[in-house]
């Protein structure tokens, strides 16, 4: 069985579907394959964009300051490309994925303009820009709120303890916010199981009447005792109407409540993949997930033919253009042994930071000796080198395919870790390459 | 200032043993530990209780190793275990090669409890484990005993400590001040409140291992040893389903352990003059263990390496010969020879000699003293060990999944049944707090409240907390909230506490990484940097001793 698209998108991540969406949205004939979950679904679901200078303490004051000054440090990195699109700002194409998610169950709120300190389950503060709706708070910074950290018991996730005490003292050291602080553990958990309770199911279970009443009950009984504003919750409000739910234990508790950024297994990880694939299918795109790009075909300076297997088939593809964005080694885009690093579709050269070869580097080499760095580990800088079209560039620094472009985490020259720029660059480079894909497709009809 | 009859330096296996000894036979004892018990050596090695196989040549030693394990297995059945090893042969010179080996180990299997050696047709060896070569020729098969080396050290301490002893962790000694030509005082930095402390001592008995030269230095004596550094490489799984010993790439002898849920390959013999502190796994290390291995078990590349883990042999000074005919026996050095009366040294031995080496220093040390009574270390069971406790039942009755409290007896014995008593009145505390091992939150609040734990790397020694396949990617954050609830600690001391324990299981981490490893590191930096921002947050971070000369 063959099956013919402009455009075929290899992986579903963030990168990926943002390209499919793009292309698709320019009537493009797109397929998005996916072989399984990438970051996108692991991440806290808050978008980054730019929060730190490799080694930096200040977080930017902007995400649009922070990709300016990435680009101005780092030449190589994804951010520099920006420059010479003047039709793709990033205003443009953070008020477009907006515009994507608005409606689902992780609308965005935040601009290209502000930077948001938003606050994790640690009690822990990270910059960032986008927050899922349900995510979202104002009121952090009002110094006469009371802020509940309320937890579930039997969710070993979360200590609302820890994240309490950790807020409170950096409200003593001088920082902004509230300053009453109290802390909880509610009764809520899904078929009365005392422990062991997974983020996912409390989720489902709070999109349940029976789970969403006795949450309320729960949180009322707790901000009558305590004269509690602010409410910081896990996140678990639900996996397919969060926005509702999020409405109705406000209205019914009389406080503002929102999610803290978390680890995975990651509720709004997950909301932000579903509903990403859910525009993709609105905006005209196909998605095969559990698919897998195994191998490919060049003539003439161009992919001809991509193979696709799944544990049922394999079938070929003859897209006009392909979209790599396999993401990097949680997505399966890179891979390495102890001699080396190689990307897994097309073996294209991996590259770090500063683009040089790291086919033959021991991936230990490519770490510092401390497991958190304030300069981030090189090894997160590797990936595939890119043109200015974002399409990747073989040993010789040629262009490997005329009609190959690449975006998101398997591009190197980016640190996402340290410098809080996983998903936005994942946005901006899909974005970007979902429309050169595009207009390459209709300039070759 | 107190007076001690004893002050044991050192709570490895030998000091812990010792200090055990020393309070049963009523001497007022102190034991000094610089850091947590089994923070050392013993920490990092492969917890074989062995016949002394490998030391053929030495009987007495074989003899030694062998009542060891018999005593071992009275006192401490629930951290016991049996392993059947297989030693495949690949051509017919291998034969020759074990015959004398052979012999002394049939010697001593009675004793043990356990079958003489046979040996199997390639057939019957890729039946027990179809992992081997295709084309072995043979293999032999023994029986040999292991033992939870963090929990025997736990437990001796707890034991020494219920017999009156005082243990005191984060002590480290600096001074040994000697009067009349006998020791005197010992002067120790508390590094938990930060002072210098000072205590009185009738005998001082150095179970420092590597460190005993140091520790001599400190009385105005030389004392040389044979420091030989060894290395481990950990697999993600079990990956045969009993033991694997075989020649290495030069000759040397080599096992594979199916050990909980991971699998040990070691080790390796290298002298060394460097730090201990300071010592990780090099890349010949990693690569001399993998090769040997893939002429037995071709398949031994494809399981992912979690980590790799060494620790250095206190040996005797013999020199000009290979470390393994270096005699595995032990040697008690008594100062007074150097004109420090008073003063003993351990030199060499193993783990399964630890209770034999306590109970030598502990006889001079009573004789000293004029202290009359006898040994009862071999015969006085250690916390924990009693009558057979119903897995399933209490499964059951407690709602935790019973392969959960397999793991748990198996470390625990019958300490199980408090830790489950706990969570009666907070069920909550049944959570599963590290999945890949598991380890319950009552346990670890159990480890807490009655094993002196001050980090979460301590809390990993007494629980296993953050061993497995994620080695602490999930549990890290989890652990250190509970831990901080116990022990009362401020946000930022346990965002320190995470950042301590990611640092100390990098160090493992870090050389063989490759594979999946660079996702699961990918998922470890995503959540503590990108989400949790903790290189920003945690600004008071110590370096380790093995990361600040890179
Ligand atoms: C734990 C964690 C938390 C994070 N939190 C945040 C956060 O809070 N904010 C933020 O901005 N960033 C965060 N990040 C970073 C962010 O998630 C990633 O940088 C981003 O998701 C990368 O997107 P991607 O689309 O490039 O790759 P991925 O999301 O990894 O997607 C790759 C896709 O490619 C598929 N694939 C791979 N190979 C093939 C193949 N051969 N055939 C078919 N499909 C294939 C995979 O199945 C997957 O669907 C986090 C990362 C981690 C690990
Ligand atoms: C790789 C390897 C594998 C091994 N496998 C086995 C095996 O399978 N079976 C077996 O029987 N043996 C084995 N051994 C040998 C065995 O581990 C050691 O001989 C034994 O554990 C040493 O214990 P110890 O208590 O003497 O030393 P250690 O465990 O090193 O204890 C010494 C203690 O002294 C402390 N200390 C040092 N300086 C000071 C100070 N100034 N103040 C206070 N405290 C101080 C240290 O912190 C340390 O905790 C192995 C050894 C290695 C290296």
């Amino acid at each position: 069985m063959d099956a013919d698209y402009d455009i075929v998108v290899i992986g579903g991540g963030l990168a990926g579907l943002t390209a499919g969406i793009s292309a698709a949205q320019m009537n493009a004939n797109t397929l998005v394959v996916r072989k399984g979950e990438g970051a996108t679904s692991l991440s806290s679901g808050a978008l980054d964009i730019a929060g730190y200078l490799r080694g930096g303490e200040t977080p930017f004051l902007t995400p649009e300051e922070g990709v300016a000054a990435l680009a101005h440090v780092y030449p190589f990195h994804p951010y520099s490309v920006l420059e010479s699109i003047p039709s793709l700002g990033l205003k443009e194409i953070v008020s477009w994925l907006k515009d994507i998610l608005a409606g689902s169950p992780s609308a965005m709120i935040g601009s290209h303009d502000t930077t948001t300190m938003a606050l994790t389950i640690l009690g822990t503060k990270k910059p960032t820009c986008l927050v899922q709706r349900t995510m979202h708070t104002t009121r952090l910074d009002n110094t006469d709120e009371t802020l509940l950290f309320a937890g579930i018991k039997g969710l070993a996730d979360f200590n609302p303890s820890t994240a309490s005490k950790a807020l409170m003292e950096s409200v003593i050291a001088g920082e902004t916010g509230p300053h009453k602080i109290v802390h909880t553990l509610l009764e809520c958990s899904p078929f009365r199981q005392p422990s062991n309770i997974s983020p996912v199911e409390l989720a489902r279970y709070i999109e349940t009447e029976d789970g969403l009443d006795r949450i309320i009950k729960e949180l009322q009984h707790c901000t009558e005792q305590t004269g509690t504003t602010l409410i910081a919750l896990p996140p678990i409000l639900g996996l397919v109407n969060p926005i509702e739910i999020k409405k109705r234990i406000e209205e019914e508790t009389g406080t503002e409540i929102f999610e803290l950024l978390s680890f995975p297994p990651s509720v709004p990880g997950y909301r932000l993949q579903r509903s990403l694939e859910a525009s993709l299918k609105k905006a005209g795109g196909t998605l095969l997930v559990g698919h897998e790009a195994v191998s490919f075909k060049k003539q003439e300076g161009k992919i001809i033919d991509i193979t696709l297997k799944s544990p049922r088939r394999t079938f070929n593809t003859h897209p006009k253009s392909v979209i790599l964005a396999t993401g990097k080694f949680v997505g399966g885009g890179l891979a390495g042994n102890r001699t080396g690093l190689r990307e897994t579709v097309f073996d294209l050269p991996v590259l770090d930071g500063t683009r040089q070869s790291v086919q033959d580097v021991r991936p230990s080499h490519l770490t510092r000796v401390v497991p958190l760095h304030k300069e981030g580990h090189p090894l997160f800088e590797c990936g595939i080198g890119f043109d200015t079209r974002f399409r990747p560039i073989d040993v010789k620094g040629d262009i490997f395919a005329s009609n190959l472009f690449a975006a998101g985490s398997v591009l190197c020259g980016y640190n996402y870790p340290v410098e809080k720029s996983g998903l936005g660059v994942a946005l901006v480079t899909g974005r970007i390459c979902g429309v050169h894909a595009a207009e390459n497709v209709t300039g070759g009809n | 200032m107190t007076e001690f009859d004893v002050i044991v330096i050192g709570g490895g296996s030998t000091g812990t043993a010792v200090a055990r000894d020393c309070a049963m036979r009523g001497l007022k004892t102190l034991l000094l530990e610089r850091d947590d018990i089994a923070s050392a050596t013993v920490g990092t090695c492969a917890g074989m209780i062995s016949s002394g196989f490998k030391y053929y040549h030495e009987p007495d030693i074989m003899d030694l190793c062998s009542h060891e394990v018999v005593h071992l297995k009275h006192i401490a059945r629930h951290i016991v275990a049996k392993l059947p090893i297989l030693f495949p042969l690949m051509d017919l010179s291998e034969i020759s090669s074990g015959g004398k080996g052979m012999e002394e180990y049939e010697k001593r299997v009675q004793e043990r409890g356990v079958p003489p050696v046979l040996i199997l047709t390639p057939e019957a060896s890729r039946e027990i484990e179809p992992s081997l070569h295709p084309e072995l020729i043979a293999s032999g098969y023994v029986e040999e005993f292991f033992i939870d080396p963090f929990r025997l050290c736990v437990l001796q301490a707890k034991d020494a400590e219920q017999h009156g002893a005082t243990i005191r962790t984060y002590c480290e000694v600096t001074a040994i001040d000697i009067r009349n030509g006998a020791v005197h005082t010992v002067t120790y930095f508390n590094r938990m409140t930060g002072t210098l402390e000072t205590v009185e001592a009738k005998v001082v008995i150095s179970a420092t291992g590597p460190w005993a030269s140091e520790i001599a230095r400190l009385a105005g004596i030389s004392l040389e040893l044979r420091l030989n550094k060894g290395a481990h490489v950990i697999l993600d799984r079990r990956v045969t389903n009993v033991g694997i010993s075989t020649r290495a790439v030069d000759g040397r002898w080599v096992y594979l352990f199916p050990h909980e849920n991971t699998t040990l390959i070691g080790t390796t013999a290298l002298d060394t003059w460097d730090n201990p502190d300071e010592l990780v796994t090099s890349q010949d290390e990693i690569e001399y263990l993998l090769r040997s291995f893939e002429f037995v078990v071709p398949s031994v590349r494809e399981a992912r390496i979690i980590r790799t883990m060494e620790g250095v042999r206190p040996m005797a000074p013999v020199w000009k010969v290979p470390e393994g005919e270096v005699t595995r026996g032990y040697e008690i050095i008594d100062h007074g020879q150097d004109g420090v009366s008073g003063f003993y040294s351990f030199i060499g031995g193993k783990l399964v000699m630890c209770r034999h080496m306590a109970e030598a220093v502990t006889d001079i040390v009573c004789e000293r003293l004029g202290v009359t009574g006898s040994c009862e270390t071999h015969i006085k069971p250690l916390p924990g060990m009693s009558e057979e406790v119903d897995v399933l039942m209490l499964a059951e009755k407690y709602g935790v999944p019973s392969h959960a409290l397999e793991r748990l007896k198996a470390r625990r014995g019958s300490e199980l049944v408090e830790i489950l008593e706990m969570t009666r009145e907070h069920p909550e505390w049944t959570n599963m707090v590290c999945i890949c091992e598991p380890v319950m939150d009552a346990e670890i609040r159990y480890a807490i409240r009655t094993e002196y734990p001050q980090t979460l790397n301590d809390l990993r020694r007494r629980v296993r907390l953050g061993t497995g396949p994620c080695q602490a990617t999930f549990c890290t954050f989890k652990a250190a909230s509970i831990m901080a609830e116990e022990l009362g600690l401020t946000g930022s001391q346990t965002h320190s506490e995470i950042v301590d324990y990611l640092s100390e299981r990098w160090k493992g981490k870090r050389p063989p990484l490759r594979g999946a490893a660079l996702a699961q590191e990918e998922i470890v930096n995503g959540i503590y940097a990108c989400v949790g921002n903790l290189e920003q947050t945690v600004i008071d971070y110590e370096p380790k001793p093995w990361e600040e000369i890179r």
